[in-house]
């Protein structure tokens, strides 16, 4: 072995990386050598003091800081669970996720309007039987029937929604609107009959909206103001007519309507 | 030894195991065989006691979190010094944006820790060996990055070619030509004045 050979070999010598035949042939060369002796002492050397650098001992409280520290992180980890799920048993978060769903669609996304609540309904009287203070029990019919028909499910029938006025218009459309809506009585309106007839009308009222009962036949069909119907009349805040206004039973599940 | 070996890999493996479970004692047991290596491999590189023993520490806490995602191909040991060498060297980087405090002051200071005296020698020869250590970790300390932590793996740490491969996600024969040339240039850099 050569020089060069021998101090390119030195290092795996000292890493213990060589075989048997090469190892003799070094040590062979190192003793003939001075220079190449040398430069495997400095070699050895610096290996040994390499492996003391490695000989450190870690500080005492060190396992024990380690396993503190998990402790704490396990406490967090199981109070945020306490908070999470405080029951014994399980929930599971979609069944949670979609009870929460259901409340909100059914309270806020599902529309009550009790009746002469809300600011936007109206309601309008039939023009065939306003007038008719003394209608006959066909005319109830007929108008009932035109009631059943135009009612939607879910929906208040007879029910108008205030449209702003155009910004231009002739004084013949502006007249027109104005018999029109003349001609259209609402809850709001004072009724034009007298004190003594309303009486009358009142008698006359109960009268009609038995046959209209009688004509409809539905359970799930109440007249407007049903149970309300003598409060509404004592206070003469629902007028004659307006029995032709039919709700479905379902809408007064309200709580506050129930609250009236 | 390679029986030895072989039983402490099973021996880890089943620890690992038991930890990933919550078991706390195993983890425990883990971390009083490795923290030496730990403590010691980040010594070397941060080149501070107080810097070390965060790592060390941190090394076990990551350790610990991430231990779902340990797969048992590698040894336990080599995934944990993989994650104190990082940590360690973004501990550097960050200290050296910061113009931190030199590496060789700091490591002066935990000098004695780091001293283990033969038995039995002399005042002077402990001077001497305590010189020596001084010189090789300023040497070492000026070697590039990539060889200093191949040097540190391999002649201080003692670790096999492939477990250094693993940690630094190298080639094997990358790993022994960077500490080849690592030791060529840390005898260069310890100069003339090199006692012997």
């Amino acid at each position: 072995m050569k020089c060069g050979e021998t101090r390119n070999k030195i290092n795996d010598y000292c890493d213990g990386e060589l075989n048997a035949s090469q190892i003799q042939a070094l040590e062979a060369h190192v003793l003939k050598c001075a220079d190449c002796a040398k430069a495997l002492a400095e070699a050895r050397k610096i290996f040994d003091g390499l492996q003391k650098m490695g000989q450190v001992k870690a500080p005492e409280n060190l396992a024990g800081d380690v396993r503190r520290k998990l402790e704490t992180l396990q406490g967090k980890k199981s109070g945020l669970k306490k908070i999470f799920s405080p029951l014994p048993f399980k929930i599971p978060l979609e069944l949670a996720a979609s009870l929460l769903i259901g409340v909100f669609i059914y309270r806020v996304i599902v529309p009550h309007h009790p009746i002469g609540k809300s600011p936007h309904l109206e309601v309008k009287v039939d023009p065939s039987v306003r007038d008719k203070t003394d209608a006959s029990p066909s005319d109830i019919k007929s108008a009932a029937e035109n009631a059943k028909t135009s009612m939607q499910p879910g929906l208040l029938p007879l029910v108008k929604e205030p449209s702003p006025m155009p910004k231009e218009k002739s004084d013949a459309d502006l007249n027109r609107e104005h018999i029109q809506e003349k001609k259209e009585m609402t809850v709001s309106e004072e009724s034009p009959i007298s004190s003594r007839k309303r009486t009358e009308v009142q008698k006359d009222f109960y009268e009609k909206e038995k046959s209209v009962s009688a004509v409809f036949g539905q359970k799930d069909m109440v007249p407007a103001g049903g149970s309300l119907k003598e409060a509404a009349f004592r206070d003469q805040t629902v007028q004659e007519g307006s029995f032709l206004v039919f709700i479905p039973k379902n809408l007064w599940r309200s709580p506050r309507c129930l609250r009236r | 030894m390679e029986v030895e070996k072989r039983e402490g890999l099973e021996q880890d493996r089943i620890w690992v195991q038991q930890s990933r479970e919550g078991d706390l004692e195993a983890f425990d047991r883990l971390v009083l065989k490795y923290q030496d290596r730990i403590y010691g491999t980040a010594l070397q590189i941060v080149g501070n006691r107080e810097d070390a023993y965060d790592i060390a520490q941190e090394t076990f806490m990551k350790a610990y979190t991430k231990l779902h995602t340990f797969r048992q191909e590698a040894a336990f040991s080599t995934w944990l010094i993989r994650i104190a060498m990082n940590l360690a060297k973004s501990k550097l980087r960050w200290r050296k944006l910061r113009n931190f405090i030199p590496f060789i002051q700091e490591t002066q200071e935990g000098e004695e820790e780091l001293q283990v005296p033969d038995k039995g020698p002399g005042p002077e020869e402990i001077l001497m060996q305590r010189e020596f250590q001084d010189q090789l970790r300023n040497a070492l300390e000026r070697l590039p990055e990539e060889y200093r932590e191949a040097i540190i793996l391999r002649d201080i740490q003692g670790l096999s070619y492939d477990e250094i491969a693993g940690i630094l996600g190298i080639q094997p024969g990358t790993v022994k030509s960077r500490i080849n040339r690592g030791r060529i240039q840390l005898r260069k850099e310890l100069g003339e004045d090199f006692v012997l």
